[in-house]
Formats: structure tokens, sequence, C-alpha cells
């Protein structure tokens, strides 16, 4: 009020003396310091401002108020999306950590710092730190992936020289289980095998994505392809369980396996056996020969086939495993395993007939699929005669299990084609219906006809140690030589089975492969498919039916009998 | 001329305190933002935390590890083929008051006296003896199969 009353005062001075320059100058003089007085009554407001007001936040720290502080550096970056089983269990994550960092020269007192720094990472050393705070260098890591209450302490030291730095790291709660599925990536979260790196810039966009894997069968058939692999002394193995009906892939196995977190330690481990290995894969091959004879000629079970003596065809000698030395019905061949006897039917197919089929069934082909490392099949150039007698038995082409069980899921299935796939369609609706005449590759009588071999093939042939109570398991055991400096060794074999169940309407589909097996004294020194992957695929089947809860029928249910009736053209044991 | 007319002193006192009302208001948008940044970094913390808390229950939850610790601290054994029931054949059936009746006609004594106890064993299955409890250490599902299936013995 002084203030106004001054102005005023002086404002009548003015009126009195008019025109007046000296008075000019007064005026502008207090207008002036009116100005000043004004500016500092602003700063004076705005001081109390800042004491008062936004201080606050300063007098109480909260951890909230430290970390809205920190540099919004994860912000820029997007983070790459979850991958999920089919039933939403988490296979891989992002989780965001916090790293600590020093720059040595802001640090003011490297000893207390150091001391304070050991007391919070019970891992670290005194000694070390203080030696890395005294260095030269404007950046070192103290220790990465620190927790957040680590985090707080370390604010609490009020050192400047110490700073944190936000990074994303990708992390796999089921550990080396899917590893090959899921594969691996980068720091820079960039996925380079597997899954990771089929999806690399869809996940990186934040998209999730759903696997038609399921982590309980997953490891159930891990536990058991590992087992065996252990029992016989084998150096790798590959497995997978199928629905037959689209081709979900419900789990797949390529063993060794590695640890997704810190993949690159073992070449080995990281080789994907199940799509990136191709192997001759051997009488596993006689499901598509037989099938494609049944296409061509529309002949009874009964038909039989001269496997008295080997087929020479020049150097060559087609000799039997199992040998009988005399003729056979087309169910005893298949479930004998007869080289000779199958080789004969090719013979009665034809090699464009035989090759087709192969070809039709997507074994010959590098297959599409959403895992990018596949193999490219190989098949004998040029294809003669020979090759189509040995290809019948799985000999002279080679292609990757996946490939396999996909073909055989195709005829078991009624004879609709189905391609492996690893990404679940939720809204099935969007799936075309599988069976759809297009996707017919065999007719529905030559599918009943190779499940009833299939399934005798169980119940009294090659792979009875794959029988389990109630669920009809059919299948076909493979032992092939493989070839080491371009000759077949018959010490190295790779022994497979592939498990159809319950073969009367079948539904899942189960392939056990194991390289080189060794005979064990259990199995009188055996160490073909029966021996080593059968057993496997009676406990996953056994494992599945408690999982997914899968009754069994009764034991003189008609479901039991299926394909008994071929039994009248099996002779009596010899 | 006076310098300051009521007109300016009026319109100097509203500068005053829309000045004031102007400062006040900053003041508590400054404080909104704040408690807003605040807020904004403990949700995204919590999210993480979230996040962080699921990896680790399903890292704590994978069925190798889980088969292991049920095996060491369990003596359940996972469900094997054998130990499942095949159909309805043994669920209980229905009978009908007749039957019952029937039935218990043929069951009674010399004298004509219904028994205390009635037997109902045709109704519901015969209590089978307690599965065997086995170590899982020593014997799993696979080598129950290889026993059931070892009866077909081995060809190959």
């Amino acid at each position: 009020m002084i203030f106004l009353g001054r102005i005023r005062r002086n404002a009548l001075k003015l009126e009195g003396e008019k025109s007046s320059a000296l008075d000019l100058a007064r005026g502008r003089l207090v207008l002036l310091s009116g100005f000043f007085i004004l500016v500092y009554v602003i700063f004076a407001i705005r001081a109390f401002d800042l004491a008062v007001f936004e201080g606050r936040g300063i007098a109480a720290p909260s951890i909230e108020y430290a970390q809205s502080l920190l540099p919004a550096q994860s912000k820029k970056q997007n983070r790459r999306a979850d991958i999920t089983d089919r039933n939403g269990k988490l296979l891989a994550t992002t989780l965001k950590v916090v790293s600590l960092y020093a720059d040595p020269r802001l640090i003011s007192n490297p000893k207390t710092a150091s001391k304070k720094i050991a007391s919070i990472f019970p891992d670290l050393k005194y000694g070390d730190v203080l030696q890395k705070l005294q260095g030269d260098k404007r950046f070192v890591w103290i220790k990465r992936s620190i927790s957040p209450e680590q985090q707080y302490k370390v604010l609490e030291i009020g050192e400047p020289g110490l700073e944190f730095e936000e990074e994303f790291k990708r992390f796999y709660p089921q550990g080396e289980l899917t590893s090959h599925i899921l594969g691996y990536g980068d720091v820079d979260s960039n996925g380079l095998a597997g899954v990771e790196r089929g999806f690399n810039n869809y996940l990186n966009d934040g998209q999730p994505l759903k696997l038609t894997v399921d982590v309980r069968l997953q490891h159930a058939l891990r536990r058991e392809t590992l087992r065996a692999m252990k029992e016989f002394e084998a150096p790798a193995a590959a497995a997978a369980i199928m629905d037959v009906t689209n081709g979900e892939v419900l789990a797949g196995v390529s063993l060794p396996d590695f640890n997704p977190h810190n993949p690159l330690i073992d070449e080995d481990a990281i080789f994907n056996r199940l799509t990136l290995g191709a192997y001759e894969m051997g009488s596993v091959f006689k499901i598509f020969s037989t099938a494609a004879f049944f296409e061509r000629h529309d002949v009874p079970m009964s038909t039989k086939f001269d496997a008295s003596e080997p087929i020479k065809i020049g150097r060559f000698t087609i000799n039997d495993y199992h040998a009988k030395n005399r003729e056979m019905t087309i169910p005893e061949v298949f479930m004998y395993s007869s080289n000779i006897g199958t080789a004969r039917m090719a013979q009665a197919i034809g090699t464009e007939g035989l090759r087709d089929f192969y070809t039709k069934l997507g074994l010959l082909d590098p297959m599409e699929f959403e895992i990018r490392e596949v193999a490219k099949p190989q098949v004998p150039h040029p294809w003669r005669e020979i090759n189509t007698l040995t290809a019948s038995y799985g000999h002279g082409v080679s292609t990757t299990p996946l490939q396999l069980i996909s073909g055989v899921s195709s005829i078991v299935n009624g004879g609709y084609k189905v391609s492996p796939t690893l990404v679940l369609d939720e809204n099935a609706t969007n799936r075309p219906n599988y069976k759809s005449e297009s996707n017919r590759i065999i007719s529905a009588q030559t599918a009943q006809n190779m499940r009833q071999l299939m399934r005798l093939v169980v119940s009294g042939g090659t792979a009875s140690k794959a029988e389990v109570k109630g669920y009809r398991v059919g299948g076909k055991t493979g032992t092939a030589e493989k070839i080491v400096n371009g000759r077949y060794d018959n010490k190295k074999k790779i022994s497979s089975f592939i498990g159809v169940f319950p073969m009367d309407a079948p539904r899942y589909a189960i392939f056990i492969m194991v390289d080189e097996p060794k005979g064990q004294k259990h199995t009188w020194g055996y160490a073909t498919g029966g021996w080593v992957a059968a057993p496997a695929v009676a406990r996953v089947v056994a494992s599945m039916a408690g999982i997914l809860g899968i009754p069994p029928v009764n034991e003189n249910a008609p479901e039991n009998h299926f394909g008994d009736t071929l039994k009248q053209f099996v002779a009596a044991k010899d | 001329m006076k310098l300051i007319k009521p007109r300016t002193f009026i319109i100097f006192a509203l500068v005053c305190i829309s000045g004031a009302i102007l400062l006040r208001t900053s003041q508590n948008v400054q404080d909104a933002e704040d408690r807003l940044s605040i807020l904004q970094a403990s949700v995204e913390r919590e999210q993480e935390q979230i996040r962080m808390l699921r990896a680790e229950w399903e890292g704590l939850n994978n069925p190798a590890r889980l088969e292991k610790l049920a095996n060491e601290f369990l003596d359940l054994v996972p469900p094997s083929p054998d130990q499942m029931a095949a159909g309805e054949v043994l669920l209980p059936r229905m009978v009908s008051q007749e039957e019952l009746h029937a039935d218990e006609s043929q069951i009674h004594d010399e004298q004509g006296f219904a028994p205390a106890v009635q037997n109902i064993s045709y109704i519901a299955p015969i209590p089978k003896a307690k599965p065997q409890i086995l170590k899982p250490s020593d014997k799993d599902i696979g080598d129950i199969i290889n026993e059931v299936s070892s009866e077909s013995a081995g060809a190959q």
C-alpha cells in the first residue's frame, strides 16, 4: 500500500509541474524501479515455490521416485514377445534386467565404494571391485543383471560414478526341454535358430506366439528318448509326436540338446537332428512302399512274394535281416520286415511309381516348415532300378525325421496329406478341413490296409515291445545301416520306431530314432529298432495316456482285435 | 491526468490475482505430473515384477523339476495304463428295486431273516488289492510296461 501511495504522490507532483524534462526523467525512474521491484517479487515467489512445493519429492525419496528419474532407455526398444505352448505355458519371455557399471574417473572414494558394493553383492570380492574402480577406463561393468533391491542399495551409496543400464534379456523357463524347437538368439535379441529365427521380426514387433507343442508331452518324449539313448550308449537321438489329423507337432526332441541361455558351447548339441538331419531311415519306409503297392495293385493280402533267396542286381545283394527263406504273404513281408519281399513289391510298382509316390508324400523335397533349418533330402542321381529296390526299404534315400512322421501321419489318418506345423491356429475354423478330397493321396482302402498291417507289426511282429495293453499301438521298426566312408557299416546303425495309436482310429504318431545304439547284455547284443526304439515308444504312449487322460479299452472290446483278421495270412511259427 | 486511474488499479489487481491463480494451478499440474510419473514407474515396476514372478513360477513348475521332486518326496507315481478303468464296465450298474429285492430273498438264511449287512457286491465292483507302491527310483512306468509286454516276448 505504501508503494502505491508513493506512486500517487509522485503523480500529483507531476501534474503540478507540467512539461518539465526533469519530471519526465523522474517518472521514468519510478517506472523502472517499479519494474525491478516486480521482478524481485516474482523471484521471491518462485524461490518459495521451489523450496516448499517442488522440494517435497526430494525430501522423501522413494524407490519409485528414484526409478522415475532413471533414464527411460528401455522404452525406446520394443520388448520381444513371449512364446507359449498350446496350453499357455511359458516357453520364452523377455525380462528387464538392470546392470551396474562404473565410470572410475567419477568415483570420489574408491575404497568406501568398493566396501559397500562388496557388502551388497556377496559374490563380488572387495579387492576385485577396488581394482576396477581404481582403473583409468571410462566404463567398467561391475555386475550384470542385478535385482531392484540391490539397485536401490547401490543408489543409497550416493556415489556419482556408479551408474545403471537397463537391458532386455531373453529367458527360457523350461530350460533345455524345448531348446531345438525354440532355438536361440544373440544378445541383441535377434533369433539365430528355431522359432526365434523363423519369427524374428514378428516377435520383435511384440506379437506373442503360441506353439502346438505341449510341454508335458515334450517332457515325456524327451525323458524316454534320453533313456533309450543312455541305455544303448548312443551319441544322439531324435523324436517327435504328431497329431495325425492336422500335422501339429505336439513334441519334438533332438538330443543332445543345449541350454538356450548359453547355446554356443557345443556345436554338436545345437544341430537340430529333427529337421536338419537327413537320414536313411531303413524299414520304416516299407510303410510307404507297401502303401504305394496297394495303390497300384488291387490284390488280396494273401498275395505271395518269393523271399526264398536274396535278390542280386549287379554287385548288389538284397538280404533279409529276419530271413525266412520262403514265399511270404503281404502281412508276413511287412511284419517280419522282409527286404526281399518289399523289393519285389517295388519291382511291381516301378521306378516312376515309387518315386512319384514318395514325392507326393513330401519325402524327397525340402519341407515347408516354420523352422527354417531344414535339410534337403538326398535322392539318388540318376535313379536306377536298383535305387528303386533299395528305396523301398529305406536305403539310398535320406529324409528328415519330421518328414517321415508327417508321411506316416498322412497314410494312417485315412489318406489325407498333412504337413508338419508348429504354430497353433487357435481359430480352428480357419483351418481347412484335412478331410477334403483335394488332400487325398491314398485311397481309404489302402489306408485301412496299412493300419491293419501296422497293428500286426506290434501284435505279432518285430515290435512286440511297443505294445501297451488297451491302446492298440501299431507301427513299424526301422534299422538302417549308416554309411561310413562310402560303405554301409553293419556295426553302425540308426534304429527307429514309428508308432501310431489307437490304430483303429489313429490320432497320435510317435517317432523315436536313436543314432548308433550299441547292443546291450539285456538285449542279447541287439540294437535294432524293435529293441531300442519300440519300448521307448511304448513308455511314451503310457505316459501320454496318463497326461491326456486317454482311457484304455477293455481286453474283450472289439477295438482290441483290430487287424487280427490278417493273422490268417501269417504262417504258424517257423 | 492521474497516473493511475481506478480502472488501472483494478486491472493491476486482477493481474495479480490471476497470476496467483496461475501459479497455483501450475503448481497443481506439476504435482499431478510428479504423482503420475511416480505411479507410472510403479505400475511398470509391478508389471515387470509380475513378468519376473511368472517366469520364475513356470521355471519352478517345469515338468522335469516337478517329476524329480515328486520322486524324491512323494509316494506317488504317474498312473500306469493298468490303473485306468477301461470304459464304463467298471462303473457300478444301476439296479431296479425288484432286482434288489429279488436278490435279497435269495440271500435270506434258513430262518428267513435277511442278513444284517447286505451283500451288495453285485452292484459295486469288488475292491481290488491296493496297487503295490513302487519306488520310483528303481521302477517306473517303463519297467511296468516291459513286464507286461515281456509276456509276448520280444521277437526281432
